[in-house]
């Protein structure tokens, strides 16, 4: 008759393989997850510092790029060109506006006397007193001998084209028997086109 | 009494998941919002870095043409100086006018100069520009101007003929204002003699480019 035969030895060892492993697993249960978050957070955190170190040695290298005289030279030489040219674009812009405003007023010279001069007949005296150019205001002394020919003259002014407008407000007879006339003209803006 | 503490096997797990809480908290408190912060602030100041250098690559690149851009926007300029009469000092401005009114046989009675400033023009007020304004306020100028009243005597043929070489000659020279009197006066010998007197304001419109080059 064949007997059992018990390997006790084997059977232990069987027992404690089980029970070591079941302890493994319970303390991996336990160990993974910590591991995983600890671990997960260390790689977050290695990403972040890892690109703003990153980051930092970048600006500091443009920051050093633009620091080099060897380009921050040039770069004022251009902004002052830059500058330079605006300045000068603008000033001649208003020096151009300036003068074409100038050009606006009308320049009071012999012509302008000659032409008043000529407007009148043989009896009428005309000497210049005063100008305003901020009023355009052109005033003189005209004397006429005959009180007649005061509307012929104040309509001959209007047609000469020196003024812009000639008021006529009347005259006056003096001592002499000279009679004077009030006149307040507005001298006529240059044409178009006049020098 | 027993003293000692029994831990059940619920409590280790609350136990463990409380810890690893506090960890993740304590983590992002500490560690990674301070991290995100740095981060940011490089990221911004490698964004500025980054715009101040490009900027400089473009204004590097257009050195050429910004040197010839000013070269050309001078000469536009200095093309305006033949308009207007170049810059002068008080002295300079006196020799001009006495100059000229010495010139046409008139005698200088008095002058008087004021304020070499900006121009400050409007439009003549018969023309279709009235009203518009051109001045230097806030603009890059070049433009004096000097007002100097001026009286003289002397005949009004004289006079005009100032006025002719003005127009003519010294476009820049704006005549402002003028009155012209008749003054009566007795002779020694007992005569009337008469003699006219000019009292005129002259506006001087001076360029001096060379103020933008300073």
């Amino acid at each position: 008759m064949a007997g059992k035969q018990n390997n006790f030895y084997r059977l232990w060892r069987r027992a404690d393989k089980v029970a070591r492993h079941t302890v493994r697993s319970r303390q991996a249960r336990y160990v993974a997850p910590a591991a995983v978050v600890i671990l997960g957070c260390l790689a977050v955190w290695a990403g972040v510092s890892g690109s703003t170190a990153d980051m930092n040695r970048r600006a500091k290298a443009a920051t050093a790029w633009c620091d080099d005289p060897a380009h921050s030279g040039p770069y004022q030489q251009s902004l002052a060109d830059q500058a330079l040219a605006q300045q000068c674009r603008s000033a001649a812009d208003l020096a151009q506006n300036v003068w074409a405003l100038l050009r606006t007023y009308p320049a009071v010279t012999s012509e302008t006397l000659r032409q008043v001069e000529a407007a009148s007949s043989a009896g009428i005296r005309v000497s210049f007193q005063s100008y305003d150019a901020a009023t355009g205001l052109f005033a003189f002394d005209a004397q006429s001998g005959g009180v007649i020919d005061i509307p012929a003259y104040i309509r001959s002014l209007q047609g000469i084209g020196v003024f812009e407008s000639v008021s006529y407000a009347g005259y006056d007879r003096d001592d002499s028997g000279r009679y004077t006339i009030n006149l307040s003209c507005i001298l006529a803006a240059p044409k178009e086109g006049t020098p | 009494m027993n003293g000692s503490l029994t831990i059940s096997a619920r409590d280790k797990r609350l136990l463990y998941w409380t810890a690893l809480t506090l960890f993740l908290g304590a983590f992002f408190s500490f560690f990674l919002l301070p991290a995100l912060a740095a981060h940011r602030e490089a990221a911004a100041a490698l964004a500025t870095a980054e715009q101040t250098q490009s900027e400089m690559e473009a204004a590097i690149a257009q050195a050429d043409a910004a040197a010839a851009d000013a070269a050309d926007a001078r000469t536009a300029l200095a093309g305006k100086s033949p308009l207007y009469e170049p810059l002068m000092d008080s002295p300079e401005l006196d020799a001009l006018i006495t100059g000229l009114t010495l010139d046409h046989k008139l005698s200088p009675l008095s002058l008087t100069i004021t304020g070499i400033t900006p121009p400050n023009v409007t439009g003549y007020v018969a023309s279709a520009s009235a009203g518009q304004h051109a001045d230097a306020n806030g603009a890059a100028c070049s433009l004096r101007v000097a007002t100097l009243d001026c009286t003289a005597s002397g005949s009004r043929d004289a006079f005009a003929a100032l006025l002719d070489d003005l127009a003519e000659h010294h476009p820049a020279i704006q005549l402002v204002r003028c009155e012209v009197t008749d003054q009566s006066y007795l002779t020694p010998g007992g005569g009337v003699a008469t003699e006219v007197r000019f009292a005129y304001t002259l506006d001087v419109y001076m360029n001096d480019e060379g103020a933008l080059l300073e």
